[in-house]
């Protein structure tokens, strides 16, 4: 058993997830690093961190991501300090001796024009999105990297994917969220008005969302059961309508569904975003939250501690 | 003036020889002064040549053979290092001078056919060298990274393989030019009476004589502007023409056994050089016989300081080399 966990990204929206399930395993003991703890990109630091904290596993969830405007204007600095921060973190894994590494990819990563529902095998099938080519491409270098360490070294790491995270202390700013998110704050500003909440598209889109503290448990167990090659998707495949996800979050906030109007003027974005979880679910029979329920747990906790200053990340 | 990374090995050596025969002031540094996968040393040999207009950038740490499959965490972490390091020293402190990349045709995906520009990383990576594959794609994506964010100039040609003197000779990490007239200059030499080839003969590779590569290079630095280019003949031979054409410059005249058990790859595969020919107006010659028949007479001159010579001695270090 992985008994210390050390945990990097400690303050991101899967170390939250992580946190929150902390108490659940009672045998292990966490530890979160965040930016101000450690500089993953200088090996220094890293391997500092790592020689003190002497872990048994590493759970690399950290990473520099930003919204369209911020990776359109910043590809060389996602792609150098998430590269780096990889290379650095299994490099200090390696030479302190550290018995396993999960490392974090996104499906955010795969060619845009990629069949759904998306399969693991797609990684390298194309370019990504050119809004974010630079970020992209270091979450596709992770699946080399671990090929080359296992190769190598045999140093036990795997790669697992992530997709959209939501949940208590997540992040609710606009340009650096998940839709649903983004969602939740916009109809809480706006619940004790009386206008319409508008919506870009038609509200047809389907989009998948993973309740933070699943993705925890998920890499949780494959940090104990799963020792493969193989970058594996670990995300719920619950799809949801961005106009029911709306009318969801209307009800729960006790809007008038009337008010949520759709403009069908403006572009909804892709259709489907759909990733394929067989291979980790039929391995672990794993269950998730069910969407709506996890929706309800996110939206009282943003709304009892909307207005605790610092409590919410807006 | 042109400073170039990599500038002591196999192709930097070369290009060494075609700067100073054209008059042109250049600066080449060793791993040894400048170990570019130390971050404050790239900084520093930039800061040094702050002043260069461009900038080649050759410095890999590569073999072929079964090197990529012994190595590929070395080489996956050496090369990342160094491709990071070079375009943020660059970057800090050459920011006016363009920068050149050099590639490699085996980061194309290993299913495609026509092996063009812009679908470099339109598919995976053949298994065998897929770490080394994967830095450079990392290097020309950095390139069009740093281009966008900082307004740069930076581009990336991508030869195929290139064979001639001061190549690498030895079977265990030579690609299959060198290794064969290694092969063959070494049977002449050692009195053996056969020479064994992996695969039947008949998948078509293509050659480029080192000499005409850095020509066509030092062409193309003022040129080139942000972008991706294949710099090749646009065509190929098959490894029994390869083979013959080496045995001959040799002299060789005993057996040529072709091992078709041994499983050599893709059926066929060359550069697209459209582009090359369009826009630059530019073609290289796909005849290897006058460049083979160099590269065996120094080989065969060099025969005995090199036959044991190993790319990397012992241990591979964590440094940089050359493509």
């Amino acid at each position: 058993m992985y008994r210390k966990i050390l945990v990097t990204g400690g303050t991101g929206l899967l170390g939250n997830g992580f946190r929150a399930i902390a108490g659940d395993y009672p045998d292990r003991e966490f530890v979160f690093i965040g930016s101000k703890d450690c500089d993953l990109t200088s090996r220094d630091d890293t391997t500092r961190t790592v020689e003190r904290h002497k872990p048994d596993a590493i759970v690399h969830t950290a990473a520099l991501a930003g919204g369209i405007q911020y990776s359109t204007s910043h590809p060389a600095t996602l792609l150098r300090d998430n590269v780096l921060m990889n290379l650095n973190v299994m490099e200090a894994a390696r030479t302190q001796g550290v018995a396993k590494v999960v490392e974090t990819l996104s499906t955010g990563m795969y060619p845009p024009d990629a069949p759904n529902p998306l399969k693991e095998e797609y990684i390298h099938e194309g370019y990504p999105h050119e809004s974010n080519y630079a970020y992209s491409f270091a979450k596709r270098l992770i699946d080399p990297a671990i090929k080359a360490y296992r190769s190598e070294y045999g140093l036990n790491c795997i790669g697992l994917v992530s997709n959209g995270i939501f949940g208590e202390h997540g992040n609710f700013r606009p340009a650096e969220s998940v839709m649903v998110a983004a969602l939740i704050r916009r109809f809480f500003e706006q619940r004790d008005a009386a206008d319409p909440i508008v919506i870009w598209g038609d509200g047809s889109p389907l989009r998948e969302y993973t309740y933070s503290g699943d993705m925890a448990r998920a890499f949780m167990w494959c940090l104990d059961h799963y020792d493969d090659t193989q970058i594996l998707h670990v995300g719920s495949n619950e799809e949801t309508s961005v106009r029911d996800t709306a009318f969801m979050i209307a009800d729960m906030m006790g809007i008038d569904r009337a008010r949520v109007t759709f403009d069908t003027s403006k572009p909804a974005g892709i259709h489907r975003k759909a990733t394929d979880n067989t291979r980790f679910v039929s391995r672990s029979g794993f269950t998730y939250t069910p969407f709506a329920l996890g929706l309800e747990r996110t939206i009282r906790w943003f709304v009892e501690n909307y207005h605790v200053p610092g409590a919410v990340k807006l | 003036m042109i400073l170039v990374t990599g500038g002591t090995g196999f192709v930097g050596r070369h290009l060494q020889e075609e700067l100073a025969r054209r008059g042109l002031p250049f600066a080449i540094f060793s791993s040894h002064e400048y170990d570019l996968t130390v971050r404050d040393q790239a900084e520093a040999v930039f800061e040094r040549y702050r002043g260069a207009d461009a900038i080649v950038h050759l410095a890999c740490y590569q073999a072929a053979a079964d090197f990529p499959a012994k190595h590929p965490g070395d080489q996956f972490h050496v090369n990342n290092l160094i491709h990071l390091n070079v375009l943020e020293a660059w970057r800090r402190h050459a920011p006016g001078a363009r920068l050149i990349g050099a590639g490699s045709s085996c980061a194309y995906p290993s299913a495609l056919a026509s092996l063009t520009e812009d679908r470099l990383m339109d598919g995976a990576i053949h298994g065998s060298v897929y770490a080394y594959a994967f830095t450079k794609r990392a290097l020309c994506t950095g390139l069009a990274a740093y281009n966008d964010q900082y307004g740069l100039n930076g581009s990336y040609v991508i030869p195929p393989t290139l064979f001639g003197e001061h190549d690498d000779f030895h079977v265990e990490t030579a690609h299959v030019a060198g290794a064969l007239v290694g092969k063959f200059v070494g049977a002449i030499r050692e009195g053996l009476p056969e020479v064994e080839i992996w695969g039947d003969g008949s998948q078509v590779r293509e050659f480029l004589y080192v000499k005409d590569f850095v020509t066509a290079l030092v062409d193309l630095v003022p040129r080139l502007d942000r972008e991706v280019l294949n710099v090749a003949p646009g065509r190929g031979i098959s490894i029994r023409a390869l083979a013959t054409a080496i045995a001959e410059a040799s002299g060789f005249t005993g057996r040529i056994v072709y091992n078709a058990d041994r499983y050599v790859g893709v059926k066929e595969k060359f550069l697209n050089t459209t582009r090359l020919a369009e826009k630059y107006g530019m073609t290289l010659d796909a005849d290897i016989a006058a460049g083979i028949g160099r590269t065996v007479r120094w080989y065969s001159e060099h025969y005995d300081r090199l036959k044991d010579h190993r790319k990397f001695e012992a241990a591979p270090p964590a440094v940089a080399t050359v493509i």
